[in-house]
């Protein structure tokens, strides 16, 4: 037997050294990269399991870790045309500028990816199914916004969808892809972006007119309610009402820009007639 | 400027065009769910108006801080 073979203190050395061994390392890496202007999204995770056994009182010890590291380098409309760099010399500074690149687009620097990340650990001493790690990572307005980020996170560690999931998840998101599908949503989404772009001029024409000859940022109130008159709206009408409230041109245009959107046309027409 | 708004259709096709125009305009779409049996709304005790709906319509709603 091994045992008589060895010495009582080789058996708790051997013991050890076979707990020590049942070190794990998982290194996981996920991330999306893109040229300049745009995202790297990187995650660099290391999750440590270590089980020993305390050599006197034989006590047996489990210690679990992880170290992680995340990168966001996020995508931009910013382009990469004309960039400049500055190279800092022992004795000067040469700044360079680029010549061509791509332009910047719609709303620039200002167009930037949102990242979620997950990073789940389970089961640490279970052999079976149980135990498990996972790591999901969603770039990008849409990806976190569409549903099929949203089934994603929602999935168990199995990868299973249960029914409480699916009903926070429709709860979550106001019911609209149980009824709408994600191709439906898309469409709409963007005959909506052309009705916004439409809308918002003809508003810009209006509080163009209206706001006041000696403070841009301010609504004249009597040009208001000229245009109003102008525009045959009915003076009793909720919204109507609601405008001479507005005493800021922002203001004002954010209204328009949603519930008044019924009586803008009214309004641009008055606006722009000859 | 915090505003809140709720509409009603009597179609899938509006209702999801009204979501999408808040959803555009950063809106949170608050709800969007359709046969709505009752669908109320009461702002008199803050000078404002009351509301209702008849049953089996669409009702969209958002909130925009």
């Amino acid at each position: 037997m091994i045992r008589q073979n060895l010495g009582e203190n080789d058996l708790y050395t051997l013991s050890g050294a076979l707990l020590l061994a049942c070190f794990l390392v998982l290194p996981l890496f996920q991330g999306c990269t893109a040229a300049g202007g745009s995202v790297i999204a990187a995650t660099g995770t290391i999750i440590g399991v270590e089980v020993s056994q305390n050599q006197t009182t034989q006590t047996p010890t489990a210690v679990l870790g992880y170290k992680r590291a995340e990168l966001a380098y996020v995508p931009t409309n910013r382009g990469t045309a004309n960039k400049t760099t500055t190279v800092t010399g022992e004795d000067k500074k040469v700044t360079k500028t680029e010549e061509g690149g791509l332009q910047p687009m719609e709303g620039g620097a200002k167009d930037s990816a949102n990242v979620v990340m997950e990073l789940r650990y389970v089961g640490i001493f279970d052999m079976g199914s149980a135990s498990g790690i996972y790591q999901r990572l969603a770039v990008g307005d849409i990806a976190v916004t569409q549903p099929g980020a949203s089934l994603m996170f929602a999935k168990d560690g199995g990868g299973n969808l249960d029914s409480t999931a699916v009903a926070a998840l429709s709860a979550a998101q106001g019911n609209l892809f149980a009824q709408v599908s994600p191709a439906d949503w898309k469409k709409a989404v963007e005959a909506a972006g052309e009705r916004a772009k439409e809308r918002r001029a003809k508003i810009d024409i209006i509080v163009n007119k209206v706001k006041s000859d000696t403070e841009e940022s301010s609504v004249d109130s009597g040009k208001l309610d000229s245009l109003v008159g102008e525009a045959g709206l009915d003076k009793t009408n909720v919204f109507v009402k609601m405008l001479s409230k507005f005493k800021k041109t922002g203001d004002l245009r954010e209204f328009l820009d949603e519930p008044g959107e019924a009586f803008v046309d009214k309004l641009f027409q008055a606006a722009t007639a000859p | 400027m915090k505003m809140v708004v709720i509409y009603s259709f009597n179609s899938k096709e509006k209702a999801t065009a009204k979501a999408a125009d808040l959803k555009v305009n950063k809106y949170r779409l608050d709800i969007f769910e359709e046969a709505v049996d009752i669908a109320t709304c009461d702002l008199s005790d803050t000078s404002g108006g009351q509301c209702a709906t008849d049953g089996g319509v669409w009702i969209v709603a958002g909130t925009k801080k």
